[in-house]
Formats: structure tokens, C-alpha cells, sequence
């Protein structure tokens, strides 16, 4: 039996013109996906907004706080898991303080973790040595 | 009736010179997002000639607006058929225009939005904040 295994290991310049090239690397991926049954288009969609908010994310944190000018995207697909990583050299934050948006008075910012938590099957940011990883698993 | 005609002109000369300024003004400053500003039926419609709005080019539509906004014109359609994605930081410049059209008594109304757009509308509730039209047409109507 054959298990297949994608993965796909980015670096881009902390430069928010890079975003549709990370956005279109999941969408592109999502529509690989010969064995999903679910709707493809809405899990390329899905896919592009979070790597594309995760990544938005991580530019943010690099360019505030450190020279780093570099940010790392791993995306990795065996069996039925999707996994995406993406490191950060920022000081980080706590994923689990970050509230909900409040939808009676929206703001406008506060949303991109949002669509990550509620898109995605599993988020976690950890600190490994000097840089941040948030990880966002998806069950396919 | 022919001073009411010429004083038609000048407006409508007035209206053309503002309006050429405030498009001249875009794509000056802000080369980097396609947008088109026309006056329709009273209405001014900002139509969004670009398929995708995240970080990169979503404060150029936001200062955009708000150019619009501080020229006194408030009564604003935005126009996204061309939009097929858009990221939190588009939401939040088009929430942005939205609120700061309503704090001069005006209007900001969306019209136009692709299925997957208009999920992200519904996922955040927006859509129980912005008025969403299927077309033009259904937001001129719905507007007072």
C-alpha cells in the first residue's frame, strides 16, 4: 500500500506581496487532493485565508519586533491530516488570551485568528528556541 | 432655462474636474490597487477592479474611502464582482468606511459579492452590519 506525502517548505521576505503567492500554494494543494470528499473549492478558499492570515500574522510580529526578514511556511499532508506551520521571530503571544471577536460591536482587526480557529480543526502556538510556531492542523 | 442649463454645466463641469482630481489622486497614490470611482444615480459606486484584497493592498482601499468620505461625499456603494477573496484586514477596511460614512450621517452599502465573499461576511455576522445587494440596480432602490 502506498502512502502518499505532500509537503511544501517556504521562505518568503517579510513582505505582504508575497501573501497571494502563499494563498495560492493552499488553494492549488486543496484541489490536489484526490482523496476529499468534502467541497474542494471551499477547502481551497479555507486553505488560502488561513496561510494567507498566518502568514500576515507572522510578517506583522517579524517587522514590529526583530530584524528577521524572513518568514518559514511548512505545509505537510499524510494520511487524512493537513499540517501547517509557520514560524515567527516575534516575542509571541498567548493564542488562548486572544478573544473572540464581538460580533454586536465588530471592530476592525481581531479577525484573522478568528477564521483560523473556526476553519481549522486544531491551532496552537509554541516557542521553540528563539522563534514562535503556530500550527494549524486540518482533518481531511 | 438657459441660466438653469449653464449653471447645470458648471456643476456638472465642477463635479467632472472633482471627480478627475479624486481618481488622478488613486492611481498617484495608490498604484498598487485597481479603482474605479463613478457617480451613478446619485450614488458614488467604487468599483474594485482586483480579484483579491488581503494586508498588501487592503490599506489602500481603506484610505481610499476614506478619501472619498472626506470629500463630503457619504451616500457610498462599493462594487466587488471582481473580488474573490478577501482576508480580515479587507473586512476591516470596508468596516472602516463603513463606520466612518456613518459618523457624517452617510452610508456605505456593498453590492456585488461572490458566494465565498460573501461567506466571509456571514461567518464575522457582517452582513447583519453592512446592507448587501445582489446589483446595482437593488441598491439604488433599497437606498433613502
Amino acid at each position: 500500500m502506498c502512502t502518499s506525502v505532500i509537503q511544501v517548505d517556504v521562505i518568503i521576505p517579510t513582505q505582504t506581496k508575497y501573501l497571494s503567492l502563499i494563498g495560492s500554494i493552499g488553494e492549488r494543494i486543496a484541489r490536489e487532493l484526490d482523496n476529499y470528499s468534502g467541497d474542494k473549492e471551499a477547502l481551497a478558499y479555507h486553505l488560502n485565508l488561513v496561510l494567507t492570515e498566518a502568514t500576515a500574522n507572522a510578517i506583522k510580529h517579524a517587522t514590529l519586533t526583530t530584524l528577521e526578514n524572513t518568514v518559514r511556511i511548512l505545509i505537510h499532508i499524510e494520511d487524512n491530516e493537513l499540517n501547517i506551520k509557520v514560524y515567527d521571530h516575534g516575542q509571541g503571544f498567548d493564542l488562548e488570551s486572544v478573544p473572540l471577536p464581538d460580533f454586536d460591536q465588530p471592530k476592525e482587526s481581531g479577525m484573522g485568528l478568528f477564521f483560523i480557529k473556526t476553519l481549522m480543526d486544531s491551532v496552537t502556538y509554541t516557542r521553540l528556541h528563539d522563534c514562535n510556531i503556530l500550527e494549524i492542523i486540518k482533518y481531511l | 432655462m438657459v441660466k438653469t442649463d449653464c449653471r447645470t454645466r458648471k456643476i456638472r463641469y465642477a463635479y467632472g474636474i472633482h471627480l478627475f482630481r479624486g481618481i488622478f489622486r488613486f492611481f498617484l497614490t495608490l498604484p498598487a490597487m485597481i479603482l474605479k470611482l463613478e457617480k451613478i444615480n446619485g450614488y458614488h459606486v467604487l468599483f474594485i477592479e482586483e480579484e483579491r484584497i488581503d494586508a498588501h493592498n487592503s490599506g489602500e482601499l481603506k484610505d481610499a474611502i476614506l478619501h472619498i468620505i472626506e470629500q463630503g461625499d457619504t451616500a457610498i456603494i462599493i462594487q466587488l464582482e471582481k473580488v474573490r477573496f478577501i482576508d480580515s484586514s479587507g473586512l476591516g477596511a470596508l468596516l472602516s468606511g463603513y463606520k466612518n460614512a456613518a459618523a457624517k450621517s452617510g452610508k456605505l452599502a456593498l453590492a456585488m459579492l461572490q458566494p465565498q465573499v460573501l461567506s466571509m461576511f456571514e461567518l464575522t455576522r457582517l452582513n447583519r452590519v453592512f446592507e448587501i445587494y445582489a446589483d446595482l440596480n437593488e441598491a439604488f432602490d433599497n437606498q433613502t
